[in-house]
């Protein structure tokens, strides 16, 4: 109990510290239902959100809970069912092309090579030839492809799938970035690169990131707010402001009892709600 | 050490080397050496079937013969029947007349059919709107347009064209509606969130997507264009194969006729050769089926 608490002060101190910024995307009372054959069945509910331009956010919860959903509404992919969703404060009317999102099921068009692919956003842009290559060669050595741009999709792991979709939204940098648990099925030594390439890419850029993921540990080592979800319905039950200073250093970090402190108060938030499933 | 011993003395029983086995000895590449035998096995076939044909097949009463000539022709009447027809120059001009009428009614066919399924595929509205038009009149059984066809663009190649149109251009049609509606919409919205344009979203996601249907569509359609162009020939011409055909049977010509079918065959085989090689380069990026059959 106290150590909530200790968190809601913390959080309501980090606010003041950011509010100069403008905000990115809002959620205001944003509900969803969905509505199968038999019954309707409420997704999320009553998320209250507000994300200012330039935070790292990473969101967390139990499967099922409505993470993706949120983010499809910030993509316009989604309307909501109640309240409302804005960006740059204005309500997202279809297809939102500011964001680059990185979803769950990514996919590659699979009658393009890699590099093709990676090229796609920017041949879409009209991009001239030479710095299109130059982009693309550098944004797959980033993420460990580059040997593998004149592969066909089908030849690759489910790994090298998933680089392939995150260096196709950074190659164009969009202003936003959706990314929904762009890590989830990579190795722990990958992980950890593109980990550090990420916020290596932040710092510089400093674009409005919402990053899905499952791993507690990723959430508080790369995030500004940790914003844990609880089921049944989906809804935010706790926001955690995360004042490790940067850039991080995840070495150190990881053993410092803070860091500690922060994963078990959030992992006493998290593991109730897993249960539940 | 007992364990290895087993596994050692064991070995030279298990494994005998099958002494008459033809693969590997010759250091060939095994799966070369199948594909030779299986060559050399269909040229003995052929060539036991063609002599066959030619020393059983013959006028009745002589010697050995099992098959009146008059029937089932002969090889080597049917060579001479080639011969005589490109001695009279009639092969290649009705060979020609017969490829034209064939490949650029599917190439106008097919196009028509690619707009069109490409263009209801993507705009469900004028889809539901047209539906029932365009399932009429492909019920229609497309020959019994010819005797209109003839009417309205004459007995030359026009008519012919027609109708190879029409049957080409609703196998493609109906394969590109089904392609354009079967993509991923995920890779839509991913091009739309890339900031794409209506038009780039379907040359870069569509269009490609529909390949593969697209393509089927094709190769179904082209055998059946050589067919119905050689139909409509048939039918009511003065030139092409199919007049040759039914003017070498209406003169009870068999070795004429078999001639006729066997450069048809020829030109069928190099249309499906094509369209094959087309499906290959154009889907070279599907993932190549496990191959080494057991
Ligand atoms: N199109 C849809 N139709 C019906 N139900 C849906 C649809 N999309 C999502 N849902 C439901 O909404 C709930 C939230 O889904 P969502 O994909 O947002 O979960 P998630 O938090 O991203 O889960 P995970 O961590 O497993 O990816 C789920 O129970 C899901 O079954
Ligand atoms: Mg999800």
């Amino acid at each position: 109990m106290s150590s909530i608490g200790t968190s809601t002060e913390r959080a309501s101190a980090a606010a003041a510290q950011a509010d100069d910024r403008p905000i990115a995307v809002s959620y205001h009372q944003v509900g969803r239902t969905f509505t199968t054959a038999k019954r309707t069945f409420t997704a999320v509910q009553g998320i209250d959100l507000e994300i200012r331009k330039g935070e790292f956010i990473c969101i967390i919860g139990p499967s099922g809970c409505g993470k993706s959903t949120l983010l499809n509404m910030a993509a316009g992919l989604l309307t909501q069912s109640t309240g409302e969703v804005l960006y740059d404060g204005k309500p997202i009317n279809g297809i939102n092309n500011d964001v680059g999102y990185v979803t769950q099921k990514d996919t590659l068009l699979p009658w393009r090579t890699v590099e093709k692919n990676v090229s796609l956003p920017l041949e879409v842009q009209k991009v001239p030839r030479r710095e299109r290559k130059e982009r693309v060669a550098q944004v797959l050595d980033l993420v460990g492809l580059g040997q593998y741009g004149n592969r066909y999709p089908s030849q690759l792991s489910g790994g090298m799938l998933k680089r392939a979709a995150l260096a196709q939204t950074l190659v164009y940098r969009p202003n936003t970035l959706l990314m929904d648990e762009p890590f989830g099925a990579l190795d722990a030594q990958l992980r950890l690169n593109l980990q550090r390439q990420t916020l290596e890419i932040w710092e510089r850029e400093r674009k409005t990131v919402l990053f899905v993921t499952h791993d507690l540990e990723e959430a508080i080592l790369m995030a500004d707010r940790v914003v844990v979800f609880g089921a049944n319905p989906g809804r935010i039950i706790h926001v955690e402001p995360i004042t490790f200073a940067r850039p991080r250093d995840f070495g150190s970090l990881r053993t410092d009892p803070e860091f500690a402190a922060v994963w078990s108060r959030l992992w006493a938030l998290l593991s109730p709600q897993m249960e539940d499933h | 050490m007992t364990r290895s011993d087993t596994i050692e003395a064991g070995r030279p029983e298990a494994a005998p080397k099958p002494v008459g086995a033809p693969a590997v000895s010759g250091g060939l590449n095994p799966r070369l050496t199948r594909r030779l035998l299986i060559t050399a096995i269909q040229v003995a076939l052929l060539v036991a079937g063609l002599a066959a044909w030619e020393y059983f097949a013959g006028k009745p009463g002589e010697p050995h013969v099992l098959i009146d000539q008059y029937y089932v022709s002969k090889p080597s009447l049917i060579w001479e029947a080639m011969g005589l027809w490109v001695s009279q120059n009639l092969l290649w001009p009705s060979l020609w007349v017969t490829l034209q009428t064939t490949v650029i009614g599917f190439v106008l066919g097919a196009l028509a059919g690619l707009v069109a399924g490409f263009v209801l595929g993507v705009s469900p509205f004028l889809a539901a709107v047209c539906q029932p038009f365009v399932d009429a009149i492909y019920a229609i059984p497309r020959l019994a347009l010819v005797p209109l066809f003839m009417l309205w663009f004459g007995i030359g190649i026009g008519s012919k064209l027609a109708l190879v149109i029409s049957v080409v251009a609703f196998l493609v049609f109906y394969s590109t509606y089904a392609g354009v509606k079967d993509v991923d919409h995920l890779l839509v919205d991913k091009l739309r969130l890339m900031r794409a344009s209506r038009l780039q979203v379907h040359l870069k996601a569509t269009l490609p997507s529909a390949m593969t249907f697209i393509i089927s569509g094709l190769s179904v359609s082209a055998p059946y264009a050589l067919v119905v162009a050689v139909t409509a020939e048939m039918m009511s011409s003065n030139r092409g194969l199919g007049y040759l055909l039914v003017q070498s049977a209406n003169q009870f010509d068999t070795a004429g006729t078999f001639a006729a079918i066997f450069v048809l065959m020829i030109v069928g085989i190099a249309l499906m050769l094509l369209i094959r090689l087309m499906e290959m380069w154009l889907l070279r990026w599907k993932p190549k089926r496990p191959t080494g059959r057991a």
